[in-house]
């Protein structure tokens, strides 16, 4: 209700009115700083972090005057040229992280396409019943199937592989449930009048179930994205080490994904260089920020929506 | 032929096409048609090769792990080998079938259950996981409650303080966790140790082995809030725009206080979000894992404590058995899924139950 | 195109096993070129039976022609017709233009050769069968030489084409529209159907009534044998409606296709159709013109389905072979001298599993003593208790004098002192150049008259409280629906 719609017996209470209005405000904005300074504090002290150099920042750990800014003391970049070496190689984390992001989230948008196109749109026998135990299913924590997939991953030889990182978990109920609701929002009479023209279940899914439910298809796309760059556990139990196959053409290359490649540096390398980790951090932490400034809108839309619907 | 030849004025003998096409079977004024498929396949095929690609993954790495976790967590000796260590695998399965085995056998029953619940370790992660969901948990609702209703009642910057919020959500667990690792080291200069400082407390172990329990448990409470308020704010934002002002109008105009409107409008109205956001964020505590180890940091299986399982949590208790070679690892740990499955459908359930009449769809 | 219905009938089988028969042993003809309504409450199968028509569903019996063509397992996409939907149906997120031109997308001509390819392959497997049968094989390897010498012949004849006029042979040869084609469809239908200047918008972008105009326009867009509307006036408002439904006549006169037209407003099917089949419960009550099945309705159905106000009906009742309303003769003639033959549902108890009443059951178990041989006390008490249930059964009734029901159309009314409707005015008033009269015939509190009458007449019913009607038209129906008059 705008404030001029508002009847105030005299000015006096008018006044008091508009005072605690104001007031109210202040304490609104007030609250939300300070908790967007919560908020974003780690994020400054990784920053600063990065910037200075091991000693200075060992000195004002020990000397117990943290300098929450960067001056010509403690600035330096000698932090970058260690997450880019030996086995702490950012290079590498981020091209394992990038080819599986890519290649599970193509895997996941298709089978799920697929997947919830049969149920949304397809009539055959035992559809109901399978879909129930999928949904049923959702309810499983994914840990549960974490130590059959570890042993199965083992036997048949993926471990170190890219297809134990893209395959295993590249099939999401949630999303086929997800891609189904929207698929079944869309009226029966456009498939009608595809079929009358003469377009078939698969054509009318390519030209006009996608088309029509991009927005979903999109907000998939961006989670699994996500997920594959945040993906922790199973990279560590099935890829920590190098893969067998380039070892064979001489080639040492690491299956560390961005996680769990900043997470074996707790114990390595750079154990007590703290600035270092910090800095692995930020590496870890900007290609995302970027990602989500770009697609700030659909991230947030495609998150709330996704989380009412779930 | 003769009537299909015409004399042509520059003395060229044409061809009357039309005619000559027309009697050799080729129309020439034709008519549009639909195109014709050659093989009209039958529906269930095409819902069966829609669904095979997403099916035969599901069905090995989520159906099948299911059911042999239930299977793994009844047998009681892991003599049986398949080619991978200690546990059970489809070639089990296969070599049971084909009984070239038959001489070993298999004993079944709670064995696991019991080893896993007089474990201490295993009690202590049931008692950690259930400190962590019954503190974490419900101060990160009432803040991200109190944070959505603050920002719905704002309008310049809303669009800032909201992304700002939501920054948290898109960026790595493990990063910044270390993040807060570095900013609760145990330092006299660490983060937290000079902001206590300001406030004449002394500096203290957070995280490392001499750290006492409730420091540790405080950061771990801290980061989950920290973490975990992004998702929150987000969904109840959707939910308080999709309430229509006009509700909020009428009891300004009934005189209700603004605590009164909150509680007994908005608190109502947003329900339904309070529910979801709240079996998730149960079930998603009672999974709490990364957000621990990425705190102490050295490895994926320490969580804090000299004997790197102080604050150990029921999955870190399972992560631990999976590829260890340790005496029935596989089926301790299987037995720990199945632990942590009822947990889950026991928080469900309840939560299902008690909000059936708070809840207004 | 003429579209003949033939026994059409359609069971749906619910999941239980249940079975409702949606459509029920229906046949009709729409003549070519005309405007066929087809009207009839919600459920009433009308639907079902054009989405028959289109293919879309499949008839459990009977057939449907399409002028001599047999149809009936014909996929919708062969049959060559155009659908437009209630809800309009357009794809979203193509344009007007892209929603008109998709059906094109999937069009192709026949290629040049396809008649004499098909008469090889009809000739190649006719020489199989005969060598199977061993019989005629020398006139089938005939058959089967010249098809190949005609074959090659026109194959050599286009070939020449290619050389000699390049400009026919790909005219010729073309199998699909060009893009420059279709866009120039795309304006054509546009124009037809007066959406041109929206041809690059989206459909949500457009009102309703422009909508459901793209959907006309995209289902004309191939030149169908037959267009089917599915209720296309249902989702606009009701001046939109008006007007789009003039448009749907104009562009059906103006293309002459075939149209058949489902739709449950009465006012509608009345304004549009040239032919309207009325349905109800799966089955046709009257396939008439517009004005014959209003003026002319075969049963109680019908005459209360068409008209608003609609008809207003009341109990008369023949005696002696006349018909009285209120005690008195109104009416006389050979129809109320005949009787009524019908059926009756009547309740009767029978033992469970049988048709017998109870006496019946237990002398027939009197009669065979060895049913009860070998059995327990306990069974023997059953059988001689057995279960009893209630079931319905139909009884055929003959009657002479019996009540009837009375229709008269509102309009039908004029004023006459010994009219025969005796009318107990309940209220009267004037709207415009008419006069709107509610109430009762005399001694029937249950029925309810509304009478339209014109202006003039005013001063004679102005206060009064019994007026007496003469109507210029009615209709005696018997209770169960049928005409008698």
């Amino acid at each position: 209700m705008a404030e001029h719609e508002i009847y105030f017996a005299s000015e006096k209470q008018l006044r008091i009115y508009k005072a605690r209005k104001i007031i109210t405000q202040v304490l609104l904005y007030s609250f939300l700083t300070l908790v967007g300074l919560f908020i974003l504090f780690p994020f400054w002290y990784m920053i600063i972090t990065s910037f200075k150099s091991t000693k200075a920042f060992e000195n004002e750990e020990l000397s117990g005057q943290l300098v929450f800014y960067l001056n010509s003391t403690n600035f330096s970049f000698e932090q970058f040229s260690k997450v880019f070496r030996g086995n702490f190689n950012f290079g590498t984390f981020y091209l394992n992280t990038i080819i599986v992001a890519v290649f599970s989230t193509a895997f996941t948008v298709v089978t799920s396409v697929l997947a919830a196109f049969a149920f949304a749109r397809v009539n055959f026998k035992g559809k109901d019943i399978l879909f129930t135990i999928l949904l049923g299913t959702m309810m499983v924590p994914g840990e549960m199937m974490m130590m059959t997939n570890y042993q199965t991953t083992q036997m048949l030889g993926w471990a170190n592989t890219f297809a134990a990182l893209i395959l295993v978990h590249g099939v999401s109920v949630f999303y086929i449930f997800y891609l189904r609701q929207t698929f079944q929002q869309i009226p029966n009479e456009l498939f009608l009048a595809a079929k009358v023209d003469g377009y078939g279940h698969f054509q009318y899914l390519w030209k006009c179930m996608i088309p029509i439910a991009m927005p979903t298809i999109v907000t998939i796309l961006i989670l699994s994205l996500m997920g594959a760059w945040n993906a922790y556990i199973w990279p560590t139990l099935v890829a920590s080490g190098s893969n067998a196959v380039l070892k064979n053409m001489g080639i040492d290359h690491s299956m560390l994904l961005v996680s769990n490649g900043l997470m074996s540096q707790f114990t390595g390398e750079f154990a007590n260089d703290i600035p270092a980790r910090i800095t692995g951090s930020l590496f870890a932490t900007v290609p995302l920020f970027i990602f989500f400034l770009i697609f700030r809108k659909y991230i947030m839309r495609g998150v709330s929506r996704s989380g009412i619907k779930g | 032929m003769e009537n299909t030849l015409n004399n042509n004025p520059n003395g060229m003998q044409t061809v009357d096409w039309d005619a000559k096409l027309e009697s050799l079977g080729i129309s020439v004024k034709k008519e549009l048609r639909t195109k014709k498929h050659a093989f009209i396949m039958p529906e269930w095929a095409k819902g069966w090769i829609a669904l095979i690609p997403a099916l035969i993954f599901l069905i090995l790495f989520m159906i099948y792990p299911i059911l042999n976790t239930f299977v793994m967590s009844f047998v009681n000796n892991f003599y049986w080998v398949g080619n991978s260590g200690s546990s059970f695998v489809i070639t089990n399965y296969i070599a049971a079938l084909q009984n070239t085995r038959s001489s070993i056998h298999l004993s079944w029953g709670i064995e696991n259950y019991i080893k896993v619940l007089t474990d201490p370790v295993f009690l202590r992660a049931l008692g950690n996981t259930g400190l962590i969901v019954i503190i974490s948990v419900p101060l990160t609702i009432v803040i991200g409650l109190l944070l959505a209703v603050c920002l719905n009642a704002i309008k310049p910057l809303k669009g800032l303080y909201q992304t700002i919020f939501f920054l948290p959500y898109v960026t790595n667990t493990i990063a910044l966790g270390m993040v807060f690792n570095a900013m609760f080291s145990s330092s006299a200069g660490s983060f937290i140790n000079v902001f206590l400082h300001m406030f004449g407390v002394d500096a203290q172990h957070w995280l490392d082995i001499y750290a006492n329990r409730w420091n540790m448990f405080a950061v771990i409470v801290i980061y989950a809030i920290w973490n975990g308020l992004a998702f929150k704010i987000l969904v109840f934002m959707s939910g308080l725009s999709a309430i229509d002002k006009q509700y909020y109008d009428a009891a300004r105009i009934d005189g209700s206080s603004k605590f009164t409107i909150f509680r007994k409008i908005t608190v109502p109205l947003l329900s339904p979000q309070i529910l979801y956001i709240t079996i998730t964020s149960f079930i998603g505590a009672c999974k709490s894992y990364s957000q621990v180890i990425a705190l102490f940091g050295s490895g994926s299986k320490n969580f804090g404590g000299s004997d790197q399982s102080e604050w150990i949590t029921v999955v870190g208790y399972i992560v631990k058995l999976i590829d260890s070679t340790a005496d029935s690892a596989a089926g301790r740990g299987a037995a720990g899924c199945v632990i942590l499955l009822l947990i889950v459908l026991a928080i469900t359930v309840v939560q299902f139950a008690v909000s059936k009449n708070r809840v207004h769809y | 195109m003429e579209v003949r219905i033939e026994h059409l009938t359609k069971t749906f089988i619910g999941k239980k096993g249940s079975q409702t028969t949606a459509v029920n042993d229906m046949s009709f003809v729409v003549p070519d070129g005309k405007l066929v309504g087809l009207l009839g409450p919600s459920g009433c199968g009308k639907s079902t039976t054009l989405y028959m028509i289109a293919g879309l569903h499949k008839p459990t019996d009977g057939k449907i022609w399409f002028g001599d063509e047999d149809v009936t397992s014909v996929p919708p996409e062969n049959r060559g017709i155009g659908l437009v939907f209630q809800n309009y149906a357009l794809y979203p997120h193509f344009s007007v233009k892209q929603n008109i031109t998709f059906p094109l997308d999937n069009v192709r001509f026949p290629g040049p050769l396809d008649a004499n390819k098909t008469r090889v392959n009809e000739a190649k497997s006719a020489l199989k069968r005969a060598m199977k049968a061993n019989e005629g094989v020398e006139e089938a390897q005939k058959e089967l030489e010249e098809a190949q010498k005609a074959l090659e012949e026109a194959t050599k004849a286009l070939e020449e084409l290619k050389t000699a006029d390049p400009k026919k042979y790909k005219e010729v040869t073309k199998t699909r529209l060009s893009k420059v084609e279709k866009d120039a469809i795309a304006h054509k239908m546009a124009r037809l159907v007066d959406i041109e200047p929206y041809l690059e918008r989206k459909p949500r972008e457009l009102s309703g009534g422009q909508q459901q105009r793209v959907a006309i326009a995209r289902a004309l867009a191939k030149t169908p044998r037959v267009l089917l509307l599915d209720e296309p006036l249902s989702n606009l408002d009701a001046r939109l409606r008006l007007q789009t439904r003039e448009e749907i006549r104009r562009i059906q006169k103006e293309t002459g296709i075939t149209t058949i037209f489902v739709t449950h407003d009465q006012e509608e099917a009345m304004s549009i159709s040239d032919v309207i089949v009325v349905m109800n419960f799966g089955v046709i009550q009257q396939i008439d013109a517009p004005q014959t099945v209003y003026d002319e309705p075969v049963n109680l159905f019908v005459a209360k389905f068409l008209g608003s106000p609609a008809i207003n009906v009341f109990d008369g009742e023949i005696k002696g072979g006349k018909l009285y309303i209120d005690g008195k003769v109104f009416d006389t003639g050979k129809e109320y001298e005949g009787e009524y033959h019908g059926k009756v549902k009547k309740e009767k108890t029978v033992v469970k599993g049988t048709d017998l009443s109870l006496d019946d059951y237990l002398a027939d178990l009197n009669k065979h003593p060895e049913r009860k041989e070998g059995k327990n006390e306990e069974e023997i008490h059953a059988l001689e208790n057995p279960e009893l249930e209630n079931v319905e059964y139909e009884e055929e009734v003959v009657k002479k004098d019996r009540t009837v029901k009375i229709g008269i159309r509102p309009e039908a009314f004029t004023i006459d002192p010994k009219g025969g409707v005796p009318v107990v005015v309940e209220y009267v008033q004037r709207v415009g150049r008419d006069v709107s009269m509610i109430g009762q015939v005399h001694g029937q509190e249950k029925s309810s008259l509304k009478i339209i009458i014109p202006v003039e007449n005013w001063k004679d019913v102005e206060g009064k409280d019994n007026v007496n009607f003469k109507p210029k038209r009615f209709y005696v129906f018997e209770e169960s629906g049928e005409r008698i008059k």
